[in-house]
């Protein structure tokens, strides 16, 4: 054997052949840094050098090449049924009934389905709880079936790194798991209010050798008033409220209307109370708030407070009631009312007033509080002082429904704490995580995430790879609940189906469906949790089940009656109030709610209902305060919490209404593992809050801002004017703008026409009066109109002299807003957006206003700029007003804005060039342009699957045309077919756009306005119905009637 | 410049071309850079010009293929730099017909020395305008349907209501008039080229150009009574154009927009930034080919009286329409007046009214109006005054009826490249003209020379 010698230690020179040693070229070659060896053929093509032959082969190749390329697509065939199934009409919608897993309030939904994919969610008109309306989270729940970020495969997570698994692989190592872990499985869910999920988690832990279920929910107010409700009447419980029996509602920073416990139900029946045909129901509404929300918008009284404080105010109220001859439960006998409402700077005469209208009606009236910005360390006793409020005015019992009450198992925090020190214990086997998402909802100092990893195994039972999700073992990825089956019950006897619509777009399992393969395949003898479900209530009668499942609910109880009234036995703490500087307030907004539905763009894309602002979070702070610390919207701060120290940077918003001695910051944004929509959008503010013994504080708590001297721009839809367009250095003054005219209900008893003519200011300068017009209501009003052709307008002929509306089909369409209704709430702006196929456009574009909502909200702040806590905020949706004589027709060079035959304002997309015009003479400025292509694939809003949520009726807008509001076209087009093939006229009524639909208070209302008899045609002559900017002639389709609001006197 | 000169200009007996040259001289002089070597100013302002169109061509493409997204239109302000650029250009195109075609019918002599330019300046200038006024619309592509023609589709017609076919109408026409006119006018001058033309493809160029002019007495007569009709089909459009034009604004229902004083303040405000567009012009041409003779301080003066004129009359008019707002009692009106002046563009009015009221108040004294560089600084702050005008008339959309509409317009880098690449192809367009075509009418000029001893020809 030779000797091995090293060469690399000899520095001896390589080579590779005695011709490449002195080659030149070759030296170049490899002194390149990115050296091939040369294709001889390219390398001929580049010098030049090639034989006859070779450039026959090259051109033969290449003509061959052209002409492969030429070979045409093949033609797709459209297959049809070969045995169709009875209910399926190709392009017709099915409806199928279920129920809304969006929040927690469960209500029903219709789901339409074409061709067997599920496209809008619709309210059930027949469930007792939402009555044919759903909220804006409900109207935008569809777009997470078709969310492309969700998990397409069950994954193993092993330190941050996800990897696919067969559901084979998975179930057999969590069958593994939780034999050698018998005994010590735990479930942590979010609330549970479906009865038959409930038992099926029973069965399978008995099955796994035992274990326990937790349910956690960080954010409602449930829990507290469940304590309290313990405290006080000595049986935790959570009543329903019954918001159409109360004649006076105080609030105490709940914001029954937008985002507290069941918003659509509550909305629905509070304004039932604001029939302005039944005067003497009409309610009134006090809001005690922390940050101004869809409910403070709607009270007669508002009063800002901070966080802490909010228990003083009933307190106070419940001094004067007590006072005015209330029975105190021998209470409140430290209370001074004057030194009190000094110390908060709150008017006592304000409390008095209160005190008073609520006392007046007692037995009708109804106290509320809790939420998610006042979850302070006093959230209980805030409850108790709630409670205390309804025994005294005589509501327990009536407008505080605790028989047939909100269902669940309101123990959130002490499952946690249990849950916590289980883990702690490491006393945890294999840990179920479904629809929980606490390792973002936790702050990170709580070191949750560690507590979490003493589990033997985590699995997660999220739809996605979520925060919780990353530091799990497993996804098993649950299914959209439109894909899977279920119930609900929410309030005690009314309980609702969940019908899957779709197969499962990706392969993913139910939730229960997941327990039933891990607890060996089958429980209670069944395979699949359909079969388990359809067991639970076919146990009576199968026809029970049809008529479930066509029906959408069963309704058990009684929901209207009156029941006994509980006695106060609860005790009301001392209140000693904090002098912080600055409280700070963390809320949850309408469109983002905690956080789940981040990845939701359109929901992303939706303006809070006050504030306008989308994409991002912020920290609102008063008008007073930014004086003070010389700061401006978009400047950027940090906010610090003095006890934690836990700290967080976000642009700041000039918030009025707000209390001056309040900072608020919405929850549910700052998401890391959502999705590409809503991963880094705003701040997660989460982690201001404190986190113990199971509960998150996250409001009341002192904090101190910094300015950093950076800015940050705010993805706005709308800038914060008053109505008046302001000031200027010549002093000259101008009126408001009659846009929303606000009357209180004396002046309305009065004279129903109040304050109208303010529409249109050049009323009264014609100076004709019409002889319908009541003696003492003496208005002017035009008798004579006309265009700028010189035609006169005509009832039925609009301007134009040829064409006769009441002839041939006889439609002419028209739309009242009633704006005594409209609560600001936004679900028409999804529930437009949704049936009409209207983009996100994503911040950017919001910031430089192009945003493509065919129906905003324009939110106005009254009352005095000088005083801007005592301000009020008026709604008003305004989309396309399909004028009559419309300023856009007119201008459009290549006439793609048309009228159409049914006194609507049509857009022909494809004849469009887009000079956008149209949109620069419209005053309403409704008109939405395609800046860019926003459904290119690619756009993180545009991904597939989202294609598939398009209503096929509606057209996709190509970048460079205008769209606008069409009045649902579609749906006048679907129903008008219906009506002719069955040979009559459409009913008045059987028609609704996509905003009527949904809108939970009825204020919108669409229909003919040549039948006489039509709702809308009533609205139009309504004496409170104006139209905006009436005075420019050009005849609006859409009106609106006046906000009347219950102001008593001394209000005004 | 002497006592007596100044006199007998004022008597009107100073003749306008200096120099005492003989007919051949002006030829001569006038034809010099057409047939010599660029000089390297030439090619120094014709490289910039030509780079700043080629990149705006580039970025005209990548609009075309993005997306008006990259600029900063947006929902209520639909127009942005796009419309401002236009009509400004169209406007600039004004002063060109004036000199070229009212003032030929009032018999101006002065005129001359100017009026050839003017008219290229004028087509150029409308060239540019249409260039950006096809590519703001949302499909580009599609602009044709803006014209009326025969098609298959019903046949589809345009909306003759909408003010957009009105300018489709008032631009090409004038676009085509003014080309004619122009073209006619140059025909004697190209022969003239074509004479001196020595290499065979110019001379080929020319000849065919030049229409077969052989200067008879027949044609010279038909020549005239051409450009005369061709003078008064034009003389309409000085009017007409810029009136059509300011129908985008007035025909519509905005306040601020909606205003009958539009038309005439238009059509004042257009000859006043032509003319100011003129007097740049000159001044930079005499410099660059000697013109100084041709074009001398009284061609510039008389410019510089329209000037003044024109300036008070737009000043008059932004009095007039406030006043107006005001005492119209409209709320609405006043508030977009007064937003104007105090609101978030108060900066753009008060350079609006800096530079287009108050600097042409230094042509009061003649010693200004004969001074090159005090009407140069004038001429191009006139310029940026009325570019100005046009964006805060542009702008009144940030704030209409509802005021949850109101948001302000912020122009993008695009924005600001294509306000830039129109004057690249203006000026592009406007530097080959000096090199390929006489910049004076060699023909014209003639008719308005002195020769030797005052005698006219």
């Amino acid at each position: 054997m030779s000797e091995i010698k090293n060469f690399q230690e000899e520095k001896k020179s390589h080579w590779q052949s005695f011709e490449s040693k002195d080659n030149k070229e070759l030296k170049q070659l490899q002194n390149q840094e990115f050296y091939t060896s040369p294709d001889p053929v390219i390398n001929r093509i580049k010098t030049g050098d090639y034989d006859r032959k070779t450039f026959l082969k090259l051109m033969g190749a290449s003509s061959l090449m052209m002409t492969a390329n030429c070979i045409p697509q093949k033609p797709e065939k459209i297959v049809p049924y070969v045995e169709k199934p009875d209910f399926m009409v190709p392009g017709l919608a099915n409806y199928y009934a279920s129920s809304c897993a969006g929040c927690n309030a469960g209500c029903g939904l219709l789901v339409k389905t074409k061709d067997g994919r599920p496209l809008k969610l619709e309210g059930n008109p027949s469930h007792p709880l939402n009555k044919g309306s759903i909220c804006a989270t409900g109207q935008a729940s569809i777009l997470n079936l078709y969310d492309p970020d969700r998990a397409q495969s069950p994954k193993k997570i092993n330190g941050g790194m996800v990897d696919d698994i067969s559901w084979k692989d998975l179930d057999s190592a969590i069958g593994k798991a939780l034999t050698e872990n018998s005994g010590k499985t735990r479930i942590l869910t979010s609330q549970i209010n479906s009865p038959t999920t409930k038992k099926i988690i029973d069965e399978f832990l008995s099955k796994v050798g035992g274990g326990k279920h937790y349910q956690i929910d960080l954010t409602g107010p449930e829990e507290a008033i469940a304590i309290a409700a313990d405290k006080s009447y000595g049986k935790a419980s959570v009543p329903n409220y019954r918001f159409d029996k109360a004649k006076v509602i105080l609030s105490l920073d709940a914001d029954f209307l937008g985002t507290w416990i069941s918003p659509v139900e509550f909305t629905r029946q509070f304004s039932s109370r604001r029939d302005l045909g039944k005067k003497e129901n009409f309610n009134t509404l006090i809001s005690v708030d922390t940050m101004p929300s869809v409910t403070s918008s709607n009270a007669e009284i508002r009063i800002p407070v901070r966080p802490s404080d909010l228990r003083a105010v009933a307190l106070l109220v419940a001094k004067k009631i007590s006072e005015l001859g209330g029975n105190s439960y021998g209470q409140l006998n430290d209370i001074n009312v004057d030194s009190l409402s000094k110390d908060l700077e709150i008017n006592p005469q304000t409390i008095s007033k209160v005190a008073k209208l609520l006392w007046d009606a007692r037995g009708e009236s109804l106290v509320v509080g809790g939420g998610t910005s006042s979850q302070t360390e006093e959230a209980v006793d805030l409850q108790i002082a709630v409670n205390l409020l309804n025994s005294m005015l005589d509501n327990d019992g009536k407008a505080v429904d605790h028989q047939a009450g909100r269902v669940g198992n309101y123990s959130s925090s002490s499952d946690l704490k249990k849950l916590d020190e289980d883990l702690s214990s490491g006393d945890v086997g294999v840990i179920f995580l479904y629809n929980v998402n606490p390792i973002y909802q936790i702050p990170d100092s709580a070191g949750w995430k560690g507590l979490l990893s003493k589990a033997k195994l985590v699995v997660s039972l999220n739809d996605r790879v979520d925060e919780t999700t990353l530091s799990a073992n497993y996804l098993a990825p649950s299914n959209h609940f439109l894909e899977s089956w279920g119930d609900r019950e929410t309030v005690d006897g009314v309980v609702s189906i969940q019908q899957p619509t779709i197969q499962p777009l990706y392969p993913t399992r139910s939730f229960e469906d997941s327990l039933i393969s891990w607890a060996g395949g089958e429980i209670s003898g069944v395979k699949s949790y359909y079969e388990y479900l359809k067991g639970v209530y076919t146990k009576t009668s199968t026809s029970g089940w049809i008529e479930f499942l066509k029906t959408g609910f069963i309704s058990k109880g009684d929901l209207t009656g009156n029941r006994s009234s509980r006695g106060f036995k609860g005790s009301i703490e001392k209140f000693t109030s904090k002098k912080d500087e600055l409280s700070l307030v963390l809320y949850t907004t309408v469109p983002l709610g905690d956080g789940t539905h981040a990845n939701n763009p359109v929901l992303q894309e939706l303006p809070d209902p006050v504030t306008k602002v989308t994409w991002d979070n912020f920290v609102a702070i008063s008008p007073d305060q930014a004086k003070k610390r010389n700061l401006k919207s978009n400047d950027v701060v940090k906010v610090t919490i003095g006890a934690s120290g836990q700290d967080i940077t976000l642009p700041i918003q000039i918030q009025p209404g707000l209390n001056k001695n309040t900072i608020a910051i919405a929850l549910g944004y700052g998401r890391t593992s959502v999705g590409k929509v809503g991963n880094g959008v705003g701040k997660n503010s989460y982690n201001l809050s404190t986190y113990s013994n199971g509960k998150l504080v996250l409001s009341g708590q002192s904090a101190e801002i910094t300015g950093t001297g950076k800015t940050y721009k705010l993805a706005t839809t709308q800038d914060h004017h008053m109505m008046n367009p302001g000031n200027n250095p010549l002093g000259l003054k101008y009126k408001d703008r009659a846009l929303i005219i606000t009357t209180s209900l004396d002046e309305f008893t009065t004279n129903p026409r109040s304050k109208t003519e303010a529409a249109d200011p050049e009323f009264p300068l014609l100076n004709k009066t019409s002889s319908k017009v009541k003696p003492g209501h003496d208005y002017p009003v035009r008798t004579k109109i006309s265009n700028i052709d010189g035609q006169e307008y005509n009832e039925s002929r609009g301007f134009n002299p040829d064409y006769d509306y009441t002839k041939g089909a006889g439609y002419r369409w028209g739309l009242s807003v009633d704006l005594t209704l409209c609560t600001g709430c936004s679900a028409c702006m999804v529930a437009c957006q949704v049936e009409n196929n209207v983009p996100v456009v994503g911040r950017d574009e919001v910031r430089v206003g192009r945003e493509m909502h065919w129906i905003r909200i324009d939110r106005y702040y009254i009352g005095d700029e000088s005083k801007p806590e005592s301000i009020e905020i008026g709604h008003q949706p305004v989309m396309c007003q399909h004028c009559e004589n419309a300023p856009c027709e007119t201008v459009c060079p290549v006439a793609a804005t048309v009228h159409g035959s049914e006194g609507t304002n049509d857009m022909v997309y494809n004849r469009c060039v887009g000079t956008r015009y149209c949109s620069n003479n419209c005053p309403y400025k409704v008109r939405r342009f395609n800046w860019m292509e926003h459904w290119r694939d690619g756009k993180d809003f545009a991904r597939s699957p989202r294609q598939l949520s398009f209503n096929p009726e509606v057209t996709v807008r190509a970048r460079g045309v205008m769209e606008k509001c069409t009045f649902c076209s579609s749906r006048i087009a679907e129903k008008k077919i219906r009506a002719k093939n069955e040979g009559r006229k459409l009913r008045d009524g059987e028609l609704k756009t996509a905003c009527q639909e949904t809108c939970p208070t009825d204020a919108i209302y669409f229909g003919n306005t040549n039948d006489k008899e039509a709702t809308v045609t009533k609205k139009f002559n309504d004496p409170r119905n104006y139209r905006i900017l009436d005075f420019l002639n050009v005849r609006p389709q859409v009106a609106y009637l006046t906000r009347v609001r219950n102001y008593t006197k001394e209000s005004v | 410049m002497s006592m007596t000169t100044l006199v007998k200009e004022k008597l009107g007996i100073v003749p306008l071309v200096e120099g005492g040259k003989t007919y051949k001289q002006v030829t001569e002089e006038i034809l010099k850079p057409t047939d010599s070597f660029p000089t390297s100013l030439w090619w120094k302002a014709f490289i910039l010009a030509l780079t700043v169109t080629i990149v705006d061509l580039g970025i005209i493409g990548y609009l075309c293929y993005e997306g008006l997204w990259i600029l900063g239109v947006n929902n209520p302000v639909g127009w942005g730099f796009f419309i401002v650029n236009f009509v400004f250009w169209i406007g600039i195109g004004h002063a060109g017909t004036l000199i070229s075609a009212v003032l030929f019918l009032f018999r101006q002599g002065w005129r001359t020395g100017i009026n050839r330019a003017a008219e290229a300046m004028t087509i150029f200038a409308v060239l540019t305008a249409a260039t950006t006024l096809i590519i703001h619309i949302g499909r580009p592509w599609l602009g044709f349907w803006l014209f009326p023609y025969p098609n298959g589709r019903g046949p589809m017609w345009v909306n003759f209501r909408s003010p957009l076919i009105w300018d489709t109408f008032a631009v090409s026409t004038y676009l085509s008039i003014s080309l004619v006119f122009w073209y006619i006018g140059l025909v004697p001058d190209i022969a003239a080229l074509r004479d001196r033309s020595t290499h065979k493809v110019k001379k080929m160029i020319y000849s065919a150009m030049s229409l077969g002019w052989v200067g008879s007495n027949r044609a010279w007569s038909h020549y005239e009574i051409v450009c005369m009709l061709l003078a008064a089909l034009s003389t309409p459009l000085v009017l007409s154009v810029h009136t059509i034009v300011s129908f985008d604004f007035a025909v519509s229902i905005l306040p601020g927009w909606h205003t009958t004083i539009l038309p005439p303040y238009f059509v004042a405000g257009a000859i006043f930034s032509g003319f100011a567009m003129v007097v740049t012009l000159m001044v930079i041409a005499r410099e660059v080919f000697n013109l100084k003779q041709f074009i001398t301080l009284k061609h510039l003066e008389n410019m510089n009286k329209v000037i003044m004129v024109t300036g008070l009359m737009v000043g008059y008019a932004y009095g007039s329409e406030f006043f107006i707002a005001w005492y119209s009692g409209n709320e609405y009106e006043g508030f977009a007046f007064v937003n104007r002046a105090f609101g978030p563009y108060a900066w753009a009015y008060w350079i609006m009214i800096s530079c287009n009221v108050l600097t042409p108040q230094v042509f009061w004294f003649e010693s200004n109006r004969r001074n090159i560089k005090v009407m140069f600084i004038v001429s191009i702050f006139v310029n940026i005054g009325m570019w100005f005008e046009r964006f805060v008339i542009v702008m009144t959309t940030h704030r209409d009826f509802l005021p949850s509409n109101w948001a302000l317009y912020i122009p993008t880098f695009y924005d600001f490249a294509m306000l830039i690449g129109t004057f690249g192809i203006f000026f592009t367009l406007f530097l080959l003209f000096c090199r390929v075509l006489p910049v004076i009418a060699i023909a014209e000029v003639k008719t308005v020379m002195v020769q030797k001893e005052g005698v006219k020809h």
